[in-house]
């Protein structure tokens, strides 16, 4: 039994691939021989540390696009984690669905459209019961040494958290239509992330490793030259 | 406030003079050369931002004395202008205190040194001005090193070993001072007063680390959202706090070789071969000292034990000084309601271990919102602890000293209050 | 206006202050805000912030910007500032450090801290005339706990503590504070409200107060997709149509003196504006709560009845 901080999953969920690299995030830690790994990904992705771990792709952000119209993960990973572990019936996932969409004061439409995307993702996979599966401690516990000033929690790398690529976060990718573009600047301007930059004739470029896909660009856009694509894979 | 003093001649390092507590510290923050002192006024303390603020604006000292909203306000100021790289002095009691806690724990996670002289007030409700120890003691875990004053004299001489161990890169924490209010802060008493010169031979200028400059930009401050590093700053905070021990130890020998006063972390007086001692701090500790001196005229094997420096904790000098005792009271003048005295617990524990520890642990509170201790209370309570050391008994809970005169008194006002 | 650089979105300077990759959400009006206010203001800047989402901007060990920052604490970013900025002018005045390290102090909150828990704070700097910045990103909630209302938060909109109910119809029931006239009331060199979607008047405000001594004070709407219910892309739009329906009027206030920087030629109704949000969503279904809309409507007017033009 654990609560909080699961050290030794049996079932891990990644909503991005993105994720399964980042430094900070870490969601492989921990996983045993046997446990099972789901990945939010219309396309395999090479798990480097891959034991003998199970892994699943599913792309439920296309299914959240279908039936919502939002690439709005919640309840498709509860669904796959319900659904997963064995432990969960469909009734009671889609009453807890309901209620926590009902206190978030969605409309009853599209709390039903969320229901039937939880159906959809409880049915897109199978349970895999790991009743048993053994666990073996995996670290050694050390002492912390005094580190003089570098304990100071200060920070003095700026301008760092490009380092995160934030481009994962992104489900319609903006693209430029150069023929149409009039090289104005207004995306440049409104971009939030300071995503898009300009070339040397005042033409755009947009960093896709950052752009989370807001697509304020698309909408400020006085020539509609930005069309929105659904992101295939991010890699 | 008057400068006269008795100078006795250009060889000396110090000056003669009569001070009260007020005054004594608001001198080491001058011969300090604060740069900076946000302050905000509240009884008992506001006397040294009165002092300060007019040799400001008399141009007798080249600091930035400025006058806030709040303590919360003070506080926060204090704290970024340590970071910037500015020397801080200021200066709160007891309320003032409590308003700002929030940035105590901020300040000390900036690792931000400046000195904060708290003048001991006791807490509401029912409001009070006079002293006790629940307000320092509130700030107890916030990462603040805390030096306590017995006397006029301690009070100038620890704002100036504050800013030496405190501004330590091995140690980088913000430090308070106490004095008790009224008892030390306006209490007048003859102060060796140091030379400017020899106080910045004594104290070298403040050299920050990552302090906000337009060449090395820096991000102090910002969340530590992973929990394992959230753990890894408080740890180092702690062992930095460890290491003011030994800089604490430096600093005085240099204090003594310049000013031949002699400071460590703890004080010990008539415990050489007393059988039962008395734990105290602050200023009161003087008269538990006229108490011992009197108890040991009537046969007493007792002597006592004084906290000087109380975070970090000084354990081996407990263990040291308190170990092979036959009895040990500890007179905690403040009360975590509910469980007893806040230093009691932190004596029983650095001893415990000890196959020669003491008998009996006594933890006696006494001397809340300024009352005062009466030797017949001391006498009352040393007597308590050699009985249950005779009879090989454990104390009933903390006893709480209250004499006839005063439950009397109590009682008349009582009866006023209720209209009976 | 005087003389200014910025005539055309063309001025708008290329330097960025504030790299890509924070965690804030897509979209983020109050994001828009900082990266073109920062260019606004140029470099040299310590950002003095108070708890609110921008916060997390910076988390260890990232942090989005090229500049300094000091995160303080909910209530008192401007007493943070107070000890930087003085900290500063006594280093530089002693010759302790060269006054070549000088910085813009510029207090960064959101509207939580700048007209709840932190007026008081703010009141006292801009009282002791503290020469330092100060930008509200103004998203009318609380929006780092999940859009709590603010004393910031609109009449009419539903927020997580005010959700319209049929006990309260109309969601939050208390008017917006105006912290444009209370900072005002304190006759600093330099007030103004800005929106990300008139970048032209943004910079050139930030522009005339680079001239000032004293506080300068920023209160910017930041459209909050997250927390407004509205389409990520079309924060600079929903900032835009407040301008157009007069609900966030453009003004500046030199020592106190009023001006409207831009007057909308025929102010849209405030419907548009409001339909597209779901805070508001109440007003609109199940049935139109046409009195409440009026009211808005009609507060609207006769702020701008009395606008002299």
């Amino acid at each position: 039994m654990e609560r909080g901080h699961i050290f030794n999953p049996n079932y891990v969920l990644v909503t991005s691939p993105s994720l399964l690299f980042d430094p900070t995030v870490k969601p492989l830690d921990g996983m045993v021989e046997g446990s099972v790994l789901f990945v939010n990904s219309s396309k395999d992705v090479p798990i480097v540390d891959s034991k003998k771990i199970r892994v699943i792709y599913r792309d439920v952000t296309d299914l959240a696009l279908k039936h919502v119209g939002k690439d709005i993960l919640s309840a498709t990973m509860g669904a796959v984690a319900c659904k997963l572990s064995g432990l969960i019936g469909l009734q009671s996932l889609v009453d807890s669905v309901s209620e926590e969409l009902e206190e978030l004061g969605l409309e009853p439409e599209l709390i039903e459209k969320n229901i039937q995307l939880a159906k959809e993702c409880y049915s897109s996979v199978e349970s895999i019961s790991l009743c048993g599966l053994e666990y073996r401690p995996l670290h050694n516990v050390v002492e912390v040494r005094y580190m003089g000033e570098r304990g100071i929690p200060d920070l003095l790398s700026m301008g760092n958290t490009a380092l995160r690529k934030t481009g994962s976060w992104r489900v319609l990718k903006p693209l430029i239509d150069r023929n149409l573009c009039t090289a104005c600047g207004i995306c440049y301007i409104y971009c939030p992330e300071s995503c898009i930059s300009l070339d040397e004739q005042g033409y755009p470029l947009i960093n896709y490793d950052s752009c989370k896909g807001c697509l304020v660009c698309a909408v400020e856009c006085p020539m509609k030259a930005i069309k929105a694509e659904r992101e295939s894979v991010w890699s | 406030m008057s400068d006269e003093g008795d100078k006795s001649g250009e060889g000396e390092r110090m000056v003669l003079k009569m001070l009260t507590g007020s005054q004594a510290v608001a001198w080491a923050a001058r011969l300090a050369r604060v740069d900076y002192i946000p302050a905000y006024p509240i009884t008992p303390q506001t006397e040294i931002i009165e002092i300060l603020s007019e040799w400001v604006r008399k141009g007798e000292m080249d600091a930035t004395f400025m006058q806030v909203e709040s303590e919360h306000s003070l506080l926060t100021a204090a704290g970024t202008a340590a970071a910037t790289g500015a020397r801080v002095f200021t200066a709160t009691s007891s309320q003032g205190l409590l308003y700002g806690f929030e940035m105590l724990y901020s300040i000390a996670g900036w690792r931000a040194p400046l000195v904060l002289v708290n003048v001991a007030r006791a807490l509401a409700a029912p409001i009070t001005l006079e002293p006790d120890h629940n307000d320092v003691l509130a700030a107890r875990d916030s990462g603040f090193l805390h030096f306590y004053a017995e006397n006029v004299q301690e009070a100038l001489d620890l704002v100036l070993l504050a800013y030496r161990v405190a501004e330590d890169h091995r140690v980088l924490l913000p430090a308070i001072v106490n004095i008790d209010g009224f008892h030390l802060s306006f209490t007048r008493e003859r102060v060796d007063l140091p030379e400017q010169d020899a106080v910045d031979e004594f104290l070298p200028e403040y050299k920050p680390v990552n302090p906000i400059r337009a060449s090395k930009p820096v991000a102090k401050g910002i969340p530590v959202l992973i929990p394992p590093l959230y753990s890894f700053f408080k740890y180092q905070m702690h062992m930095a706090s460890r290491n003011a021990l030994s800089v604490f130890r430096e600093a005085a020998k240099e204090f003594e070789k310049t000013f031949s006063r002699d400071y460590a972390p703890v004080e010990e007086y008539m415990m050489d071969d007393a059988d039962t001692v008395v734990v105290m701090s602050n200023s009161f500790a003087s008269a538990g000292k006229y108490a011992v001196s009197v108890l040991r005229g009537e046969g007493y094997k007792v002597g006592l034990f004084k906290i000087r420096l109380f975070r970090p904790f000084p354990t081996d000098d407990v263990i040291k000084s308190l170990r092979g005792k036959r009895c040990v009271l500890v007179i905690d003048q403040n009360i975590s309601v509910g469980k007893g005295g806040i230093i009691c617990p932190e004596i029983a524990e650095a001893l415990y271990h000890l196959e020669d520890r003491p008998k009996v642990i006594l933890p006696v509170i006494v001397g809340l919102g300024g009352k005062s201790i009466s030797l017949e209370e001391f006498r009352h309570a040393v007597s308590v602890a050699e009985r249950l050391a005779s009879l090989g008994a454990r104390p009933d809970g903390p006893l709480l000293l209250f004499r006839e005169d005063e439950a009397i008194l109590v009682e008349s006002l009582l009866k006023i209050a209720s209209g009976g | 206006m005087s003389i200014t650089k910025y005539k055309t979105l063309k001025d708008v300077p290329r330097e960025e202050f504030l790299v890509s990759g924070t965690s804030l959400c897509a979209g983020c009006g109050a994001l828009l805000v900082i990266r073109l206010f920062h260019k606004a203001l140029g470099d040299n800047v310590v950002w003095v912030n108070a708890a609110g989402c921008v916060t997390l901007m910076a988390t260890f060990p990232y942090t989005p910007l090229k500049s300094s920052w000091f995160y303080t604490a909910m209530g008192s970013a401007p007493a943070g500032a107070q000890g930087i900025r003085d900290a500063l002018d006594i280093l530089i005045k002693k010759g302790k450090i060269d006054p070549t390290e000088n910085l813009k102090v510029v207090v960064v909150t959101g509207d939580g801290a700048a007209s709840d828990i932190g007026l008081q704070s703010t009141s006292g700097a801009i009282h002791r005339n503290l020469d330092f910045f100060y930008l509200c990103v103004d998203n009318e909630a609380y929006g780092n706990t999940g859009f709590q209302a603010s004393s910031s938060s609109p009449i009419g909109s539903g927020t997580t503590t005010t959700r319209p109910t049929h006990l309260y119809p109309m969601g939050n029931f208390l008017p917006k504070k105006d912290l444009f006239e209370i900072w005002r009331s304190h006759r600093p060199p330099y007030v103004a409200t800005i929106s990300p979607s008139h970048v032209v008047d943004m910079f050139r405000k930030v522009e005339k107060s680079l001239n000032f001594k004293g506080p300068k004070l920023f209160l910017a709407l930041s459209p909050c997709p997250t927390g407004w219910g509205a389409e990520v892309s079309e924060s600079v739009k929903l900032a835009r149509l407040a301008v157009e329906t007069g609900i966030w009027p453009l003004k500046e206030a030199v020592y106190g003196e009023v001006t409207h920087t831009y007057i909308p030629p025929k102010r849209r109704p405030v419907e548009d504006y409001l339909k597209v949000q779901r805070r508001f969503a109440h007003l609109f279904k199940p049935v139109k709560n046409e009195g409440a809309i009026a009211e808005i409507q009609k507060q609207v007017d006769e702020y701008w009845s009395k606008v002299v033009h």
